[in-house]
């Protein structure tokens, strides 16, 4: 990438005495102004990665570079990043203000305009007639605020923010994730953001970066990433999905016929693969329940499972042993355990996944 | 007996535990008490009450010369002890290394010594070099008695310290000594305040270590007393003992203040 | 990328090198302070142990085992230990028993007057045990509190002889040990809870069946490791059995502070304390062995 900002390269990290490294080979090019997610399961490396880019944990091979700075071997307080923790990390023996204070302190910044930056960085988050609360009479949510602020007054160069939202019931969450990508987009400044939601990575991010034990297995856009996953792992992980394993069996005008035991025959509309072991996925908001028009690929199957969400009606069907997982939308009553039902999907809803 | 009312029980354990308690604190009150006696021979209770008792404690060199060693004594050990023990506490606690927890056992290892033994091996180290009854031989005495609490004391803190709070005024721009001074040190200060006191105090009382490494030389307040004790008892002890019960009180209080007496005097 | 490749690999030695300077640095004034007061005067006792005394008190240089076998070779040492051994198991015995009412009430209540009460309970152990002792001296001397109480309600006609003997070391003793003995039980206690006795009592126990079946189980850890506490505290003690035995009294560790200050023997005094030391350490070891018993059921 031409204009890569932020760059890791070969980043490794072995914990002492642990026999295999916590972060392998991580390459991640980061351009300036971006927001980037690192999304994964527990354990997979996100917040060592994002704290060997902060200098707090040193790599154990590997390199970071910010513009044409090299950062590998400089230490935390000269390396300019606004880091934001899961546990907002605000000093407790200081107010509000202080606080927000204490990195321009820090940076020997003349009293006028330090008070003038942190009024400002207050402003930002709505949050300026907090400026004399002690930390430990703030609400969740306001805290985070602070923490936030408190790290974007510095100006820093990178903002990395640590699963910054888990600690906040689920409708601040949604609501800080707002504040956060709007703080981003006005300053543009460059951004990793760790979690394990995805619905928040979806929903923030310029671009994604999946990780699984300790390396990257995909790196793209949100809806690059959610419809063309590049292998299993990722389907699997991102949003919810039905995977069917089988052998292609033939091709004709662009269609890849995969024939998957218990379903008989597949179509997917889908460039050469070359390959004859494939899996195929349907995200189940494709599959559609007593289809009215004709599609490529259309089933019958009996309801074994139904959950009723409110505004979509989750429902596994049982086709021949298999297991398919359907979404309905514009449902009334639930579908009744047992009932007989048709099911398809067209060519172009089903994905082969390349490996 | 299965069928007695509920109340009859409250009242019976509520009078044992009382009886305890007036066991466990009878001395110090008979002591309150007979400093205030006007008579020579302690009578209880008193007759006639007076503070002649405290007056002349005022009069007495031996006790003053016993007071003045064991405060500046106990000030130096709580000085020493507390740089020993903040320092030892941080490496113990922000690094990770093999060998930490031998290191831990070792720093707190003297509580477990006997006074007397420890006391005797200190005298023995003390005679030859010719500091027994001075005071770098008593600083040193205490010093072993002293920074296994400051140590704990101080580790207990630290680990109440989130260490994120550090990390993240290392991201804003602090160097380490910046970020102890400006976040940790603050964070810490009421451990440091309650080891400093219990510091104080341990050296303040200490009288078996100190029985055989004072020699002739500097005597602590509580060697006097015990010597005198040893031969005679009257209302003068007990006046003197009120004030060191107040200085102990007042070591209770911060402790109980900063950080809770309970946690910081367990030996677990 | 040309930015890329250039940039240098981190090695973890350059951050180790840093901490491990660091890490020895804030070590040292700790390892040196301990070191001075307590390995070096250890290690010289033990040494000492090893020489031998001729004559009437001249120190000889040897590495002999001479004065541990004096030491177990004489009647009166061993009258002592066995003495000193009834102190400790008698006064843990007495300790645990006055203690544990006030540990359990400390344990279990929720009074607003808790903090007040357990700083009651447990803040004696900040006076000096010299202070203490000398109250007790008062409280229990012929012409002290309680015989004048005795005599003046009639009970009495001749005082009662509470001090100068082993009375009086084991009433003070049992004292000065209980707020070792609150504080380690209390923390035993962590299972003991208002919540399980009430269970108990709402499936039929009355309440000693409770107490007994519920709550004295589940407190045994505690008191063990109170009890353990008060031992090895009682055997070591020195100044109020010196005090409140009146010279009377010999325990080991009277015995050692006369050898070391009085016959000025240092190998005897060094061997008995070795010999101390190792009474602690069967103890512990005995003590470790039991708790898992108990613990482990
Ligand atoms: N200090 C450490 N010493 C040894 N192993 C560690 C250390 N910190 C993390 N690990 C291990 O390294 C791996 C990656 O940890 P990391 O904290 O980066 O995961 P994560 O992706 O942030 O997970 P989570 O979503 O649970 O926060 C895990 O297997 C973890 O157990
Ligand atoms: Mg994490």
């Amino acid at each position: 990438m031409e204009d890569a900002y932020l760059v890791l390269s070969k980043l490794t990290k072995t914990y002492p005495n642990q026999p295999r490294p916590a972060v392998r080979d991580v390459d991640i090019d980061v351009a300036r102004g971006e927001f980037i997610s690192l999304l994964g399961p527990s354990g997979c490396g996100k917040t060592t990665t994002l704290r060997m880019i902060a200098g707090l944990i040193v790599p154990t091979s590997g390199g970071i570079r910010v513009g044409r700075v090299d950062m590998t071997n400089r230490p935390v307080h000269k390396r300019d990043m606004g880091m934001v923790f899961q546990s907002y990390a605000l000093f407790p023996h200081m107010s509000v203000g202080e606080n927000v204070d204490f990195g321009l302190q820090m940076r020997r910044i003349p009293k006028s305009e330090r008070r003038r930056r942190v009024a400002e960085a207050l402003d930002m988050v709505h949050l300026t007639h907090l400026a004399n609360r002690r930390v430990s009479q703030l609400s969740g949510g306001q805290a985070q605020r602070i923490a936030l602020a408190r790290a974007l007054v510095i100006e820093p160069t990178v903002l990395l923010l640590d699963e910054p939202l888990s600690n906040l019931d689920a409708k601040l969450r949604e609501e800080l994730r707002v504040e956060i990508r709007r703080i981003q987009q006005e300053t543009g400044i460059t951004t990793v953001f760790v979690t394990h939601d995805q619905d928040e990575a979806l929903a923030m991010s310029d671009r994604l970066v999946v990780m699984s034990e300790g390396r990257v297995e995909q790196v793209g856009e949100p809806w690059a990433v959610y419809e063309t996953p590049r292998n299993r792992f990722v389907a699997d992980f991102i949003g919810r999905t039905n995977l069917f394993d089988g052998l292609a069996v033939g091709r004709d005008d662009g269609l890849l016929r995969v024939a998957v035991e218990g379903l008989g025959t597949l179509s997917v509309r889908t460039p050469e693969t070359g390959r004859t072991s494939v899996t195929v996925m349907v995200r189940p908001h494709r599959v559609q329940l007593e289809p009215v028009e004709q599609l490529a690929n259309e089933l019958k199957g009996r309801v074994v499972q139904s959950s009723y969400l409110g505004d979509v009606e989750s429902v596994v069907v049982e086709v021949d042993g298999v297991r398919i997982t359907a979404e309905r939308t514009h449902s009334g009553r639930p579908l009744a355990l047992g009932a007989e039902v048709r099911l398809g999907w067209g060519d172009t809803d089903a994905y082969v996944i390349p490996q | 007996m299965k069928y007695l009312p509920e109340a009859i029980y409250r009242t019976i354990g509520a009078v044992v535990v009382i009886a305890c308690y007036l066991f466990l604190l009878a001395p110090l009150l008979v002591v309150f008490v007979i400093s205030f006696d006007a008579g020579a021979n302690l009578e209880f209770p008193p007759k006639e009450w007076s503070l002649r008792w405290y007056a002349e404690l005022a009069g007495n060199s031996e006790f003053l010369e016993g007071l003045r060693v064991s405060l500046v004594l106990g000030l130096v050990v709580t000085a020493v002890s507390l740089i020993v023990g903040v320092t030892a506490a941080l490496a113990l606690t922000r690094y990770d290394f093999t060998g930490r927890d031998g290191l831990v056992g070792l720093f707190t290892s003297p509580l477990l010594l006997p006074s007397v033994v420890l006391g005797l091996a200190l005298l023995l180290v003390l005679g030859p070099v010719g500091l027994v009854g001075t005071y770098p031989g008593l600083v040193l005495a205490h010093l072993s008695l002293t920074i296994p609490y400051v140590v704990r004391t101080v580790m207990m803190s630290l680990n109440a310290v989130d260490a994120s709070c550090e990390q993240a005024a290392r991201t804003l721009g602090a160097s380490p000594f910046t970020t102890f001074r400006r976040i940790t040190l603050p964070l810490i200060t009421p451990g440091l305040i309650a080891g400093g006191a219990l510091s104080f105090i341990i050296s303040f009382d200490e009288a078996v270590v100190s029985l055989f490494v004072v020699g002739t030389g500097r005597t602590t307040l509580p060697v006097v007393v015990f010597r005198y004790v040893s031969n005679n008892t009257d209302p003068q002890v007990a006046a003197l003992s009120v004030v060191l019960i107040v200085f102990s009180l007042a070591a209770v209080v911060l402790i109980e203040r900063a950080l809770g007496l309970k946690r910081v005097l367990s030996r677990a | 990328m040309d930015g890329v490749t250039r940039m240098r690999t981190s090695s973890r030695s350059s951050g180790g090198r840093t901490s491990r300077a660091a890490r020895a640095a804030l070590l040292a004034p700790g390892l040196v302070a301990i070191g001075v007061s307590f390995l070096v005067p250890l290690a010289w006792l033990a040494r000492m142990s090893l020489n031998r005394t001729v004559g009437s008190a001249e120190l000889q240089s040897a590495v002999s085992p001479q004065s541990y076998v004096d030491v177990l070779t004489d009647e009166f040492v061993w009258k002592i230990a066995w003495q000193t051994l009834q102190l400790g198991v008698l006064v843990t015995v007495l300790a645990i028993a006055v203690s544990y009412p006030i540990a359990l009430f400390l344990a279990r209540t929720r009074s607003r007057l808790r903090g007040l009460l357990m700083a009651l309970a447990i803040a004696p152990l900040l006076t000096s045990s010299v202070v203490r002792t000398f109250g007790w001296l008062t409280l229990l001397s012929d012409d002290g509190v309680v015989n004048s109480v005795l005599s003046g309600l009639g009970v009495t006609s001749e005082p009662l002889t509470l001090t100068n003997n082993r009375t009086g070391v084991v009433i003070a003793l049992v004292e000065i040990m209980m707020p070792y003995a609150i504080i380690a039980m209390i923390a035993g206690f962590g299972r003991v809870s208002k919540d399980l006795e009430d269970a108990a009592g709402s499936l039929g126990a009355g309440r000693l069946r409770c107490f007994l079946r519920i709550t004295f189980p589940l407190s045994l850890p505690g008191v063990l490791t109170g009890a353990l506490m008060v031992f090895v505290l009682t055997i070591s003690a020195f100044v109020t059995p010196r005090l409140m035995g009146g010279g009377r009294v010999f325990v080991i560790a009277t015995e050692i502070f006369d050898q070391a200050t009085t016959t000025l023997d240092w190998p005897r005094a060094s061997a008995l304390s070795i010999l101390l030391l190792f009474l602690f350490g069967v103890f512990l070891v005995l003590y470790q062995r039991l708790f898992r018993l108990v613990e482990g059921r």
